[in-house]
């Protein structure tokens, strides 16, 4: 087992190094074009691969250290400080990064094809929002979490919440009930594919921002700054 | 009566998987198998004709959901399950140390709630017609006097009314709009009461 140690953490390491420094724009890339599709929403996180990027570095030689303390047989160092509940391997990483534009892509097929096959908004904003929480799986959630734009996510459901609010009080000028559909001069299905829209933002934002932050923890001293995050994650350990 | 082989397999399965998910000392392996439980759950839903709901029934029980379980108890206990117990938890939820080996003791109070409520939901599910049966008050499309149902009326309308075939979603957005309304204001309120108790409102 010793024997074998010390060549397979050198291996992680470099490997985990190279796959993330490539693949986080990747898989970025391809989450925000669909969320472009669907939301007609860009979230602005191009400085956020690199910083992203540059948080990688002290996080993988933690989990580096952490590998010899479980080798040592002390599990709580591990514990604490890996962000990802799973433990991150190439094969990990590079299956999500593969899958994630699909997922996504079944995410904006359900919600827009609900009409006329099995699927609708719920479902394609679930399945939307599980592409990120299996980047979240792979990459680990704190650096997942600094790569999205977190008013982004924010602002996700509550354009969803307008969208959807905005449908429904439209209604009554128009000289309908509220949610009453057939007043709109655009085809019941068109409103139902702009509803459905609103709600699978909401949707995915909200199961996002549920996994995100709720992954984050409680962390009190961290106002979102870049140069207090390691001591914030330490904090949130602590606390948590 | 394939599909009946298959159906009794599953619910075969997902019962030995619920048992498992109660029974396991191991709370990361119990996550995995609850996930597997969904999964089945899922599968039988497809069996059952509900597309829809299995979509949901994968996505968010076997997807989100054990992901929630899996952060839950990284922040917590820790994912490897017998070392990081305390000593009083051990006591108290296991009855035995953790040598004993993969599954934990019986708690026999619990299991006599268990039954409690196990033993009346069952009848009452046996005292429940049968799928498709005529007088079945959610699958009826007409009552007695040929007057259509509330089922009834979306099945036969949706395609005419709404302009599109899927009944399930012409009922979320189209008949019942209020209550979808109502579901997301319930959505909007869980994320904003995430960011206000774990603090982290400072975002926006």
């Amino acid at each position: 087992m010793t024997g074998d140690d010390t060549p397979r953490d050198v291996d992680k390491s470099d490997d985990g190094m190279d796959s993330t420094s490539e693949s986080r724009p990747d898989g970025g890339t391809d989450a925000n074009a669909a969320d472009e599709d669907v939301h007609g929403y860009v979230p602005e996180d191009d400085p956020d691969p690199k910083e992203a990027v540059t948080e990688e570095k002290p996080r993988t030689e933690t989990q580096d250290t952490a590998e010899d303390a479980r080798s040592g047989g002390v599990v709580d160092e591990r514990v604490e400080k890996t962000t990802s509940p799973v433990i991150q391997t190439p094969v990990v990483k590079t299956v999500a990064r593969i899958l994630t534009p699909f997922v996504v892509a079944f995410g904006v097929y359900l919600t827009l094809f609900g009409t006329s096959l099995p699927g609708g908004a719920f479902q394609g904003g679930v399945v939307m929002a599980s592409a990120i929480v299996l980047i979240g799986l792979a990459f680990g959630f704190d650096p997942t979490r600094k790569w999205i734009d977190p008013l982004g996510l924010a602002g996700l459901f509550v354009l969803g919440a307008f969208l959807f609010g905005g449908i429904a009080v439209a209604a009554v000028p128009l000289g309908g009930a509220i949610l009453e559909l057939f007043v709109f001069p655009l085809s019941v299905e068109d409103m139902v594919k702009l509803a459905e829209v609103a709600i699978a933002a909401l949707v995915s934002g909200v199961i996002t921002g549920l996994v995100i932050w709720l992954a984050a923890g409680y962390e009190k001293a961290e106002k979102d700054g870049n140069a207090t995050s390691e001591n914030g994650n330490g904090n949130g350990g602590d606390n948590a | 009566m394939m599909w009946l082989g298959l159906e009794l397999a599953l619910i075969l399965f997902v019962v030995a998987a619920a048992v498992l998910v109660a029974f396991a000392r191991d709370i990361v392996g119990a996550i995995v198998t609850f996930a597997a439980f969904t999964l089945g759950i899922a599968v039988i839903w497809v069996l059952l004709a509900a597309p829809d709901v299995a979509l949901i029934e994968a996505a968010v029980g076997a997807g989100v959901t054990s992901v929630l379980f899996l952060i839950t108890v990284m922040k917590t206990t820790g994912m490897s399950g017998e070392s990081e117990e305390t000593g009083a938890r051990t006591a108290e939820t296991d009855g035995g140390s953790a040598a004993d080996g993969p599954f934990r003791s019986i708690n026999v109070p619990a299991l006599m709630m268990v039954g409690a409520l196990a033993i009346p939901l069952g009848y009452v599910i046996l005292s429940l017609e049968p799928v498709g049966a005529e007088n079945a008050p959610a699958v009826a499309e007409t009552y007695a006097d040929g007057q259509l149902t509330p089922y009834g009326h979306y099945i036969e309308n949706t395609l005419e009314e709404a302009g599109f075939p899927n009944a399930v979603v012409s009922v979320l957005v189209v008949y019942r709009g209020l209550d979808t309304l109502g579901e997301l204001i319930v959505a909007f309120a869980a994320a904003v009461s995430i960011l206000v108790v774990l603090e982290r409102e400072d975002i926006l």
